[in-house]
């Protein structure tokens, strides 16, 4: 008995172990911060508090705390996100960092961007959590330089970073919950003897999403159950990783299936609604990073990434009785960039990115557009004293090619930024941060190209970003173990705004409308020892966005909140760690917002409250380890919705075992 | 010279009444009735978001309310209100997106939700009966004392506006929704005998063809064509057949109504940035005459959609994000009188 209670001690010390390491890291000074550019080695997590804008990282010892499963979980909890989350498991989901709208958040896997040339936006639904070491969000110019061209070039970039085996092994995760949720998961990991390594993982996740939800119509609530939300996905990815004339390399095949029903937004009265959407995703991508010479390193990146869909209405109002429309999506990408440290102060970087794009649909007249997308950025960062500065140019150029029709001139952009970060007393754990950028979209496919929709005459959205900000941490704070804070003031402005407005017979695209956002977030995490093994760490965050538009004073939507934009918003966490049991509360708050531009009653969305818990557990076994968890989700049963008309799941229950050898 | 013009029209368009009219019980929406004081607007909303409405306007009392349906029912229209017409003692609302017409009183109260099973666009009225086209190519008879729909006919794809002239039901099939197939857009308009209630013929316009008004002795017909290669177009259809020969100034107008025999509408052309142009233009088919802007204000608003009311004129404006207003002329082009109104105002119609 004794034993079994010293190895779940044990077991609690190694599982907090890596966040000691963390913390050993938080409180790094720039030394440590620009050795990080050269360690091209592996994927080190980035540090929060040394970052010049702010940065978020959540570690999977955390996901792991609180209970996450999805990547959507994880990045509701960040502060300055919003996350717009149609419903249920196979509900489009979507981030806008600091109000500025989801089209400006690029998310990276594993260092390269994934996007939808034809959107420009990505699901963060289909993300799990299973095979994720660590996320990161960046908002503005931040303090690693040697990144690609494209992980600059977007306003707010949130990055996911897989596991790399450390050791041969298995693991397997099942899941079940609420509404016909189950998933699985298996994951081998082998490592051979000369420093390669070799991981497979893949798995499933489904869900009926037949959830029930109240509807409310004026004076008159009724119970309601989501049809056709049924949600299946298949996934599988590759690694190989190892060491190749001296450089290091990285190999990835991946592989994503799905297929679900789209339920639409709720009508009053009609609730027939049939739409299906089939996503298939295959890539390809190698990684390879050496040193050059003495000072001198290398980073290259290739990846082939192939993207289908297929939408399916069935509607009698087509003269087939269906509607099918079918997208293709394929690309070569390529990013090669060098790294020049010149002193332990100075560094210098180049990466020059290309990419080959093509989309080709069934529509009748479709113009089957293809992008050549050249990207260079050369960026530096130096230091003097507590001082360090990191200043970066990205210059773009896309030329389009369209197989029938008028062709919009090329795109062309040079968009400068500037990190700035010290600490301006050697004895405190403080420093303060200013970061500025701009950057840029450039209209997707359907924005250009779209049958009726689609205009060529379009001008980038552009996007201005300014962000002050002091963080402090300190590894020991009176009775506190750890305590880290960090405030931030930020100014931005989205000018020439691509949005769909109506011309006398359809919609356009057209380049209407200017957007401010002043804000801040706050945000504080705290670990306290109870005893010696009985810990309790907590976070809080919140944050205040004024986002409004001012394209017009004429408009009776000048100085209106953005639609979906809440002016307020937080979370908070609390983890308390046990031999016995883990045990985390979270709960998330958004207060009201609108639906539609214009801030009158009837577009008003009310405020929610969630509350969810997770209990845990981990149990050794002789060589193996156990994991059992189980989330109460929406405990209150709060009935809300994050888009209008698109209900979210109220109470709802998951429970996973993980097994590892 | 202009007072004696609008002698004429006067003179014309009660002949024309008689000969034709939408409505043999009395109030209407279709031109003719007489609008004392109070008008309803009906706001569409915005697609998928439940927040189509109806704004109430006492205008001896000068009073304005919003969301008017929801007020008298305790429920809200839904998705996608299209079209509002009222008709003897009651008034119906074609709601698209719910697949409902709403039958009510004239105060709005609700008589009956019928469900159509198909998506209404939009209605007339003629005989005892209102007829609504359903967007998966029929024609509903409603009667309109049992309230239920007692027949319905095949008529082309996608039907948008329909008008009653000499008997005949005139239906615009726009075939819209296979825009991008290899079936593409739909260039015809039905013709339905109200009699038989079968369709007689389908005569062959423009490509894309929408909104239907009736001027008596014929109809106009406005195609949007294709919106790249194939223009917009005004036809008219009489007796005679199909006449394309109008004046240059009107022949590619597509929003149109008609008020005592002339047309009234506007005409939205682009440039290669999508910046509007939007022209006012009336024409008088019977004495050839084209007024240009007929609106002799000098603030012209930014229009959506036209319609008629009883002795006006109505344009509804909406950018799409706010609320919009209901401008109501009279047939000179004066400005009467201005309603507040809520998302994406389409039409408006006046009770006694």
């Amino acid at each position: 008995m004794f034993r079994f209670i010293f190895r779940i001690i044990v077991c609690a010390v190694c599982a907090f172990l890596p966040s000691c390491r963390l913390l050993a890291q938080d409180i790094d000074t720039l030394q440590h911060e620009m050795l990080r550019d050269v360690e091209v080695v592996a994927d080190r997590v980035p540090s929060e508090v040394a970052s010049s804008a702010p940065l978020q990282v959540v570690e999977s010892e955390e996901f792991m705390r609180l209970g996450h499963v999805s990547l959507s979980d994880a990045v509701k909890r960040m502060s300055g996100v919003d996350v717009q989350d149609y419903g249920g498991v196979g509900g489009l989901k979507t981030v806008s960092v600091r109000g500025m709208g989801a089209k400006h958040t690029a998310v990276s896997y594993d260092g390269v961007v994934v996007g939808d040339a034809q959107s420009g936006i990505v699901d963060i639904g289909r993300y799990s959590l299973d095979n994720i070491s660590y996320i990161s969000l960046l908002a503005g110019q931040g303090s690693k330089i040697f990144m690609t061209a494209r992980e600059y070039s977007s306003a707010g970039l949130l990055s996911l970073v897989t596991r790399r085996p450390q050791k041969t092994s298995l693991g397997f995760t099942a899941r079940t919950g609420s509404f016909g949720y189950a998933s699985a998961f298996l994951r081998g990991n082998y490592c051979f003897s000369r420093g390669w390594a070799v991981s497979l993982n893949g798995g499933f996740v489904r869900s009926d999403g037949m959830y029930p939800f109240t509807l409310k119509n004026s004076s008159v609530s009724s119970r309601e159950k989501r049809k056709d939300g049924d949600f299946e996905l298949w996934q599988f990815e590759g690694n190989a990783f190892g060491s190749l004339y001296g450089g290091n390399l990285a190999l990835k095949v991946y592989f994503f299936d799905s297929e679900r029903g789209l339920p639409g937004a709720v009508n009053l009265y009609n609730k027939e609604n049939s739409e299906r959407l089939w996503n298939k995703n295959f890539f390809v991508q190698a990684k390879y990073e050496r040193k050059l010479l003495e000072k001198l390193y290398f980073k290259g990146i290739g990846k082939f990434d192939y993207n289908s869909s297929r939408y399916v209405e069935v509607n009698k109002n087509y003269a087939s009785g269906c509607q099918v429309d079918k997208n293709w999506q394929k690309e070569c990408y390529s990013s090669l960039g060098v790294l020049y440290k010149a002193s332990s102060n100075f560094s210098l970087s180049f990466t020059n990115d290309v990419a080959y794009t093509s989309l080709d649909n069934n529509f009748v007249a479709s113009k089957s557009p293809r992008r050549l997308s050249l990207q260079s950025v050369l960026a530096a960062a130096f230091s003097v004293g507590r001082v360090d500065v990191t200043a970066s140019l990205l210059g773009t150029y896309m030329a389009d090619k369209i197989s029938n029709g008028v062709e919009p001139s090329p795109y062309k952009r040079l968009s400068p930024a500037l990190g700035f970060s010290c600490r301006p007393f050697a004895s405190l754990p403080l420093r303060l941060r200013f970061s500025v950028k701009d950057s840029y979209r450039i209209p997707t496919f359907a924005d250009l190209y779209y049958l009726r929709l689609g205009n060529v005459g379009l001008r980038p959205e552009r996007a201005t970003q300014f962000n002050f900000g002091v963080t402090y941490s300190a590894a020991s704070v009176g009775v506190l173990d750890y305590l880290s804070i960090s405030v931030d003031g930020y100014y931005n402005n989205v000018r020439d705004k691509i949005v769909a407005l109506p011309t006398m017979y359809i919609w356009r695209m057209t380049n209407f409308g200017e957007a401010c956002m002043a804000g801040a977030d706050i945000s504080a995490m705290a670990h306290f020892s109870l005893s010696r093994n009985v810990m309790l760490l907590s976070d809080v965050s919140y944050s205040y966005n004024y986002a409004v538009d001012i394209t017009d004073p004429a408009a009776r939507n000048y100085r209106d909140q953005l639609p979906y934009t809440p002016r307020h918003s937080g979370s908070f966490s609390l983890a308390l760690e046990t031999p016995v049991v883990n045990v985390a509360y979270i709960l998330s708050a958004v207060g009201e917002r609108y639906m539609l531009p214009q801030n009158n009653e009837r577009n008003r969305m009310h405020g929610y409250v969630e509350h969810s818990f997770s209990l845990n557990k981990e149990i050794r076994l002789s060589g193996a380890r156990a994991r059992l968890q189980c989330e109460l989700l929406n405990v209150g049963d709060r009935q809300y919705e994050v888009i209008r008309y698109y209900p979210m799941p109220g109470f709802s229950w998951r429970f996973s075992v993980s097994l590892y050898i | 010279m202009k007072t004696r013009f609008k002698i004429f029209f006067l003179a014309v368009s009660a002949v024309l009444f008689t000969a034709c009219s939408d409505d043999d019980n009395g109030n209407s929406s279709g031109g003719d009735g007489e609008a004392k004081g109070l008008f309803y607007v009906l706001n569409s909303g915005d697609w998928k978001s439940n927040n189509s409405s109806i704004t109430m306007y006492n205008r001896e009392t000068g009073t304005v309310v919003q969301n008017y349906f929801e007020l008298q029912n305790g429920r809200g229209l839904g998705n996608t209100a299209n079209d509002i017409i009222v008709y003897g003692s009651k008034m119906y609302i074609a709601v698209s997106g719910e697949g409902t017409i709403e039958v009510a009183t004239l105060d709005a109260k609700s008589l009956k939700q019928i469900e159509c099973g198909a998506q209404p666009r939009y209605l007339a009225a003629y005989g005892g009966k209102v007829y609504a086209t359903y967007f998966d190519g029929h024609v509903a008879r409603i009667d309109t004392a049992s309230l239920e729909v007692d027949a319905k006919v095949k008529v082309g794809r996608n039907p948008e506006q329909l008008a009653v002239c000499d008997g005949k039901l005139f239906v615009a099939n726009s075939g819209g929704m296979d825009y991008n197939t290899e079936i593409g857009y739909d260039n015809t308009v039905s013709v339905v005998d109200l009699v038989s209630f079968g369709e007689v013929e389908k005569i062959e316009v423009v490509l894309n063809p929408a909104n239907v008004v009736s001027t008596g002795d014929g109809v106009f017909v406005a195609s949007y064509g294709n919106y790249a290669d194939v223009p917009s177009a005004l036809q008219y259809i009489s007796k005679g057949g199909v006449q394309s020969v109008l004046p240059d100034a009107c022949k590619q107008m597509t929003e149109i109504c008609c008020n005592s025999g002339t047309l009234y509408g506007f005409l939205s052309q682009y440039d290669a940035n999508w910046n509007a142009t939007i022209t006012y233009i009336s024409y008088n088919p019977s004495t050839g005459v084209v007024d240009t802007p007929w609106i002799k204000e000098e603030q012209l608003p930014i229009p959506y959609k036209v319609c008629s009311v009883g002795e006006y004129v109505c344009v509804t404006a909406s950018d799409y994000m706010n609320d919009g207003d209901v401008y109501f002329y009279d047939t000179d082009g004066m400005l009467c009188f201005k309603i507040p109104a809520g998302l994406n105002p389409v039409k408006a119609v006046g009770v006694e």
